[in-house]
């Protein structure tokens, strides 16, 4: 009985901020400008799309999606081609030093990123990197944060198969690249699907680095685009309505990994 | 003929070899070049003329901003793992509807840190806003605590506690799920083979669940005191006027344009962070073997 | 010491009948088996004794005295897990000290019991050892120890000797025996196992399906099985069974006969009330050897005798021990 309440009261106190920011997207001006003379609707007097609709034809915030994107579509790429046949070596071969390396990819999470990122921009700034557009320096950043995610997701897709399966292809007398291609590659499918949903997401989110390495530039990614119109104090539904549009595809995508994101999240932590 | 062999299968070793490293080195060498720029930078800019690594240490800006961060960890680490532990003992036991509770329990990890932020931001904004408003009694559901509305962000106990509400709010699924691994490794009937023996519920959670979640509990609190100790955006967007270490190295790097300073700070606290993990891997390790003893 | 009964004991998970009307009787100090096929039950009615699982309807008496809301540390009873659950953290004399600990005994008086323990299940030297760091018949005898030093009324054991491999099973068994006679606890034990329930019991249950078919002695549940159930799932190899009609003096179609192996005996002429049928193969069970035998569309299977060879394909007669033969009715699959 207790136990009910508690999950009503936490369920309560997850899903309030969440409806309190798609309360604010949809809300007319009368219900977020009070003066003070009556207290804040928690349900808008006139619910609107309006700025939902005058964002999609905003340029600056399309821009950023753009960007967004982009940066997060060059990161899984690197991610992918980097860190799926190292988790691979890493299951299927004996390497000496294996513990060490993971470890290795372990403080890679741990150590600040705050702290990374002044070093990392001030090689980013000089040449020849700094002949590289941003958007791709952003993603090579973004690449270092999510690569050992995307190692240890893969590593528990490979290891989640059996390596008999492959012996066993190649005993009936299929080649060592057949049975990669047609064993192996669909099993792993949906979890390598699942490690390049994950990666895509922790670049979406990233502020940090881009904000450090987009700091001068045009260019920005939404979260940095979203801090940069925090800095006018714009209207409530305003900034309620971008961040809800940014939340969106990670709420979209978090429940449909689900079961790879508590491997991520808990990645290491857990034997 | 054993001469060819021999040479044959030190070729095909070889051969071996040279697919494995070729499919890992490109990734190690990546991580490896910025391990290498990270720690090149870090140490040129700590250690240029003057010392920054030393000089910083007297500086009144400093000293507050690892004042109010070592404080941030300190009750933010803690406070956590509560919460981590009263959500996994929530859904540990299935019930009906446990796996759509846990989903739900899972909502705030897909909101992203700024947004996160900017809700908490909504929500307490000043001078108007849901929180002044239910304070100052205009629901009618709430009576009046406050004559006039509170500049949360003004205040440095507020805007910091903002700041660890949302970094508290946003993460608590992290430590939710590892405290659940942890439960879920502790076997049923153990703890029935405890209660036929005459323990209590009291008893079972201290000889039982206690030490044989240490572990978890351990990682919990390493994982978040890093965490509290490197956090940025929630101090940086709530608390931007008493800054946290994280948001005085943003600071000193484009405010100041300091980035001997910034760098200086940056080391600092990746040895904080260091020597905070030492800390909690030894004393969790200490409690263990007082739990277990006979 | 004491005697459990348990009366019109229900135990139902929803629309599934766990545990179906119970009627039984443990006496004081006996040795009680729960035998019969996995999901019929039989864990469920030992947590049920235990008070794991709450009574849906019925009675557990123990010495006469209704139990059923007692929770489970007040009924002076111990229970050794299937997966011996012990703590994985604790020592070896910790965990055989666990309850002992929690009883708040004072600390001469735990550390003699849990010697008396360790002695008793030849455990010295194993103190401060680590249940992972123990082979599978030493966790095993912790377990069985950690229940013992409570000195418990009921014994309660759930497929104890599961988890062992074929041979220390066996030894087990003898040491499960040597233990009951030093204790003379009452024990009710709950296997799948047919060859343990018969040789470790006073008396054994037979259940099927949440109820029990037939309780008694191993030699009257061998001897005379109630049901078909029982005489195919008791003894092995299994009972043949044969229908009435061709056996020469049942003649009766509504009959199944049941035989056991060793009751049967071939002769190579034709003898009065032999049934006929071509030898098959022979297998070798270690010390006996079973000859199957074609009769009619079955497949009977009797014991040679450590002299008797036999080939395949010649035509012989089946000679049954009419005293051992079990008559049960086709339509019902009681015993008549
Ligand atoms: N907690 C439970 N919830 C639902 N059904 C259960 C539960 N425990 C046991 N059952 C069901 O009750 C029946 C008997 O189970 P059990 O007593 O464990 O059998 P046995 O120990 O003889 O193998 C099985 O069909 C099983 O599925
Ligand atoms: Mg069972």
């Amino acid at each position: 009985m207790v136990k009910t309440i508690l999950i009503a009261i936490v369920i309560f106190l997850i899903i309030f901020p969440v409806f309190i920011l798609f309360k604010y997207s949809i809300s007319d001006r009368d219900s977020i400008v009070t003066g003070g003379k009556y207290p804040e609707p928690f349900w808008p007097f006139n619910p609107n799309l309006k700025m939902f609709q005058s964002l999609l034809v905003r340029n600056d915030f399309l821009q950023s999606g753009m960007v967004s994107l982009e940066v997060g579509f060059l990161t899984v790429i690197f991610c992918l081609i980097l860190g799926v046949p190292t988790a691979y070596a890493l299951t299927r071969y004996r390497i000496p030093g294996t513990g060490v390396l993971l470890f290795f990819l372990l403080s890679i999470r741990l150590f600040p990123d705050i702290s990374a990122v002044i070093p990392v921009a001030e090689q980013f700034f000089k040449r020849p990197l700094s002949y590289l557009p941003p958007v791709v320096l952003v993603s090579l950043a973004h690449t270092l944060l999510a690569l050992p995610y995307a190692i240890y997701i893969a590593k528990g897709v490979f290891e989640s198969i059996p390596k008999d399966l492959e012996e066993q292809s190649q005993v009936l007398g299929a080649s060592k690249a057949y049975s990669f291609l047609r064993i192996l590659t669909p099993l792993a499918l949906p979890g390598l699907g699942a490690a390049a949903i994950y990666t895509f997401l922790l670049s979406w989110n990233e502020f940090v680095f881009a904000y450090f390495i987009l700091f001068q530039g045009t260019d920005t990614t939404l979260p940095v685009y979203l801090l940069r119109i925090l800095t006018w104090s714009p209207q409530k539904n305003f900034i309620a309505a971008i961040s809800l549009l940014m939340c969106i595809p990670v709420i979209i995508f978090t429940f449909a990994v689900q079961r790879y994101m508590r491997t991520g999240l808990t990645a290491g932590a857990v034997k | 003929m054993p001469e060819k062999t021999k040479r044959y299968s030190i070729w095909e070793k070889l051969k071996d070899n040279l697919f494995i490293l070729g499919i890992t080195v490109p990734c190690f060498l990546y991580l490896f070049a910025f391990l290498i720029i990270v720690l090149f930078y870090l140490l040129k800019f700590s250690f240029s003329e003057g010392l920054p690594i030393i000089s910083i240490l007297s500086e009144a800006e400093f000293r507050n901003a690892l004042l109010r961060t070592f404080w941030f960890m300190l009750i933010g680490t803690p406070l956590q793992l509560a919460v981590g532990i009263i959500l996994a003992l929530l859904v540990y036991e299935s019930f009906k509807g446990v796996s759509l509770t846990r989903s739900l329990f899972l909502i705030p990890i897909a909101i992203p840190a700024l947004v996160t932020a900017v809700i908490i931001n909504l929500l307490f904004s000043y001078p108007f806003g849901h929180m002044n408003d239910l304070l100052s009694g205009k629901y009618t559901f709430f009576p009046k605590i406050l004559e006039l509305p509170l500049n949360f962000s003004g205040t440095e106990f507020f805007s910091i506690g903002l700041a660890m509400l949302g970094k508290v709010w946003r993460d608590m699924p992290i430590s939710m799920l590892i405290i659940l691994a942890g439960l879920q490794t502790i076997e049923k009937e153990g703890y029935e083979a405890a209660q036929i023996m005459g323990a209590n519920f009291y008893q079972r959670f201290k000889y039982i669940t206690l030490p044989l979640l240490t572990p978890a509990i351990s990682t919990v609190l390493i994982l978040r005191s890093i965490e509290n100790w490197k956090e940025f955006i929630f101090p940086f967007v709530l608390a931007p006027a008493y800054p946290l270490l994280g948001v005085l190295i943003d600071r000193l790097y484009h405010v100041q344009q300091n980035p001997y300073m910034a760098g200086a700070c940056a080391l600092w606290l990746v040895l904080f962070i260091g020597a905070t993990t030492f800390l909690f891997t030894f004393l969790t390790k200490t409690v263990r073997a007082y739990l277990v003893k006979v | 010491m004491a005697e459990v009964r348990l009366e019109n004991l229900c135990k139902f998970f929803g629309e599934v009948k766990a545990v179906d009307n119970i009627d039984l009787t443990v006496k004081d100090g006996e040795f009680l088996t729960l035998v019969g096929p996995s999901g019929c039950g039989k864990s469920t009615t030992l947590r049920l004794i235990a008070g794991l699982e709450k009574v849906t309807k019925g009675g557990i008496f123990i010495d006469e005295r209704l139990i059923n809301d007692l929770p489970p540390h007040k009924r002076n009873i111990s229970m050794v897990f299937q997966s011996y659950a012990l703590f994985p953290h604790m020592t070896v004399e910790a965990n055989i000290g666990f309850g002992l600990k929690i009883k708040k005994l004072d600390k001469d008086n735990k550390k003699s019991k849990v010697g008396w323990a360790l002695n008793l299940l030849r455990l010295e030297g194993l103190e401060k050892r680590l249940p992972r760091e123990l082979s599978g018949g030493q966790r095993q005898r912790v377990a069985l120890g950690r229940a013992l030093v409570l000195e418990p009324d009921v014994l309660l054991l759930d497929e104890p000797l599961s988890n062992l491999d074929a041979k220390l099973r066996l030894r087990m068994r003898t040491e499960l025996k040597r233990l009951h006679k030093k204790v003379k606890t009452t024990i009710i034990y709950v296997t799948h196992d047919q060859a343990e329930a018969m040789t470790l019991s006073d008396r054994l249950a037979v259940m099927k399906d949440g109820r029990i078919l037939q309780a008694g002695t191993p030699s009257e549940v061998y001897e005379k099985p109630q049901d078909l159930f029982t005489a195919g799932f008791i003894g092995s190899p299994t009972m043949n069974f044969l229908s009435g009609e061709i056996i020469p003096f049942v003649k009766d179609e509504n009959i199944l006969v049941g035989i056991r192996p060793e009751d049967l005996k071939f002769s190579s002429a034709e003898v009065p009330d032999a049934v006929k049928g071509k030898s098959s193969i022979t297998e070798s069970l270690g010390s006996d050897n079973y000859l199957y035998v074609e009769v009619s569309d079955a497949l009977v299977s009797m014991r040679l005798k450590p002299e008797e060879k036999i080939e395949e394909g010649k035509k012989i007669w089946l000679v049954f021990d009419k005293r051992k033969l079990h008559r049960f009715d086709k339509s019902t699959g009681r015993r008549v």
